[in-house]
């Protein structure tokens, strides 16, 4: 079977995801939630019918792996390396998706993005994501590394395989009702990603997932770095794409 | 990420479609860079075109001539005749077969540069087995290092406040500045070209400039397909267009064949017209394709040898500001989808994906043809989704963020 690319990434667990607070003026480490293996779980889940298919053994090795690995988040540094010039690079142009809140909800919700796509001819070690906040700040902001297989690689090819757009529920939640089907999701602080650009359609890929924790206020994220170190090398890549949470604080009708 | 590619290569002639002659601009750093020409100091990033015959022809003189600003164009009445202004600075190379041409914008003739700094090259290759020809537009810019240099019209600039970053060159030109801070040179595109014409001057033809020149012939207004969208459900989109900075639109051609006939219309190359317009179509929860009037107007090439009126052919001189929205009555079935939540939905700057539609221009009824429209999104030009529900955003071509053409559905 030919295979388009490769798609391993490992890091910590879900559950481990860069968690940031706003409260200092700027993202800041805080203390992590438990491990937390329930997307590896899920998918488990997932694919216990399928467990003869290939892959799935892989998958749950892979899961076990990043767990295992866990390690706390890191700071991001506040003077980051130079944008542009290292070899990950992303399909991402610019534009934006904003989310309104659940209508249900009050209070603190959380909002998630995804389809920043992102490859390399190198493996690369996601080093943080920084995004600037061009209107109020989150509760939380979460990031998550996401790989999917390629076409025929999937266990259930009837599975929620696609790149996420948005959602007002985290990957956790998204992948427990079977609505996030992942090869691994990891925190993307400190993840390893191997995956080659290929453009074809049933090539596997590698999304970053941006989760913010948002207040009534709204957060309007309108670009992130992701920092990451390749080669020995630091790099940073810029991407150009909004990330926004409604709420009163955003009041251009072209975004919420 | 890397740069969208635009083909501007054409057929002019259709007699020696194997003769394919190779025309490359690129950068300082192309392969011509040897051919780098320092006029007054300031101008190290040259145009460098060069090029190879076919077999069996023999070059006799390669010109490079710029056409005159969009407006004078318009502005020029049916009937009269323009002058090319001759890139008398560019330095031509010969060996065999191949040719080399170099210039930097600080050697162009000023008038051949419109306020965006774009200009549109026209090549003429005059040979013993007759005259070729090509043509393009290119961009003068001013780097980080404030050289003026040459880039692909699609090049992203540097906006201060949403107007253009300027910067004056040591050779006195005042130009848009460059979003490159990693101060690479930027190649420019490549493409080719095939034979020309060896159209022969007929008895009663006008003595024509000395060089080349237009005459203008006739002039349309047509509209052209800038973008599309499909909403579902009670959603809505729009498109907005706060300052539209211009597109790349087809250029169809006729030559004068050696029957004394002239040939039918084709569409090949293109040309930049740069504006300055806005406007915000409403909502609508139909399917539409959102159009804008473009100015174009038909030329006539004359030159003192080679060329007695050898060629026709329909340019973009600008665009007029109006618009048009067309309701769309079938729905695309793209499935390259990733599901996305209540909320908004845009796109408004493109790399690789920049709206691209072979038969935007509508020109049939006058030559036979629709003519291309290739464009950037910019951070003033966007198409936008409103969404009442969770939908899928579904691209044509990949995945929706980074896809030419973009519907939701269910």
């Amino acid at each position: 079977m030919r295979r388009t690319a490769r798609a391993t990434t490992t890091g910590p667990g879900l559950g481990m995801a860069q968690v940031f607070s706003a409260r200092d003026g700027g993202p800041a480490p805080r203390r992590p939630p438990p491990l937390d293996s329930e997307v590896c779980t899920m998918f488990a889940r997932e694919t216990r019918s399928a467990a003869k298919r290939r892959g799935a053994l892989t998958v749950a090795v892979l899961c076990v792996t990043a767990v295992l690995a866990g390690c706390g988040p890191k700071e991001v540094p506040t003077d980051g390396p130079s944008v542009g010039a290292g070899p990950l690079v992303t399909a991402f142009q610019d534009g934006g998706t904003s989310v309104l809140p659940p209508r249900e909800v009050h209070g603190v919700w959380r909002a998630t993005f995804g389809s920043l796509l992102i490859c390399a001819p190198v493996q690369v070690t996601i080093t943080g994501v920084k995004p600037h906040y061009k209107v109020g700040k989150p509760v939380n902001a979460e990031f998550w590394v996401r790989t999917v297989p390629g076409t025929q690689d999937r266990p259930d090819p009837q599975g929620m395989w696609s790149p996420l757009g948005s959602d007002t529920r985290t990957p956790a939640d998204l992948a427990r009702r079977g609505q996030l089907a992942s090869k691994s999701l990891v925190a993307a602080q400190g993840a390893r990603v191997d995956q080659r650009c290929d453009e074809s359609p049933d090539a596997p890929f590698t999304e970053i997932l941006t989760v913010l924790s948002a207040d009534d206020a709204g957060v309007w994220v309108d670009r992130m770095d992701v920092e990451y170190e390749a080669d020995g090398q630091d790099h940073a890549m810029r991407v150009n794409w909004a990330y926004v949470a409604c709420g009163y604080l955003i009041a251009d009708p072209e975004v919420c | 990420m890397r740069k969208p590619k635009f083909s501007r290569g054409f057929a002019l002639r259709w007699t020696a479609a194997a003769a394919v002659l190779a025309l490359v601009i690129g950068g300082a750093q192309a392969a011509g860079a040897d051919q780098t020409q320092e006029a007054d100091g300031s101008s190290n990033q040259t145009i460098v075109i060069s090029g190879e015959l076919p077999a069996g022809v023999k070059a006799q003189d390669v010109e490079v001539y710029l056409l005159p600003k969009d407006k004078d164009l318009r502005d020029a009445a049916v009937g009269t005749t323009l002058r090319a202004l001759p890139f008398s600075a560019a330095t031509v190379s010969m060996k065999g077969r191949s040719f080399t041409v170099s210039a930097g914008p600080d050697q162009a003739p000023r008038a051949a540069l419109d306020d965006q700094g774009v200009a549109f090259l026209n090549v003429m290759v005059f040979t013993d087995r007759g005259t070729y020809q090509s043509n393009s537009s290119v961009r003068a810019v001013v780097d980080h290092r404030g050289q003026a240099k040459w880039v692909d019209t699609a090049e992203e600039l540097v906006r201060v406040r949403g107007v253009a970053a300027r910067q004056a060159t040591p050779g006195g030109l005042l130009l848009q500045r460059l979003n490159d801070d990693t101060g690479k040179s930027v190649m420019l595109t490549k493409f080719s070209l095939l034979p020309g014409s060896s159209a022969r001057a007929r008895s009663g033809d006008p003595t024509p400039y000395p060089g080349c020149s237009y005459r203008k012939k006739g002039e349309r207004v047509r509209s052209a397909t800038i973008g599309t969208t499909y909403p579902v459900g009670n959603d809505t989109a729009t498109m907005v267009v706060n300052s539209s900075t211009g597109a790349s639109y087809g250029v169809a051609s006729s030559f004068h064949d050696p029957g004394e006939a002239w040939g039918a219309f084709k569409a090949g190359s293109s040309k930049h017209t740069s504006s300055g317009w806005g406007f915000q179509w409403a909502g609508s929860n139909r399917g539409r394709s959102y159009r804008k009037g473009v100015e174009y107007g038909l030329f006539e090439t004359w030159c003192a040898r080679g060329c007695a009126g050898c060629l026709r052919q329909w340019f973009p001189t600008g665009e007029t500001g109006g618009t048009s929205a067309n309701r769309l009555t079938t729905r695309p079935n793209w499935t390259k989808c990733a599901r996305v939540a209540r909320g908004k939905w845009w796109r408004d700057k493109s790399g690789e994906s920049a709206y691209s539609y072979g038969a935007a221009v509508k020109f049939a009824s006058v030559i036979g043809i629709d003519l291309s429209i290739s464009r950037q999104y910019n951070s003033s030009q966007k198409i936008l989704y409103t969404l009442r529900a969770k939908r899928r955003m579904c691209g044509s071509n990949t995945w929706p963020s980074n896809a030419g053409k973009v519907m939701s559905r269910r």
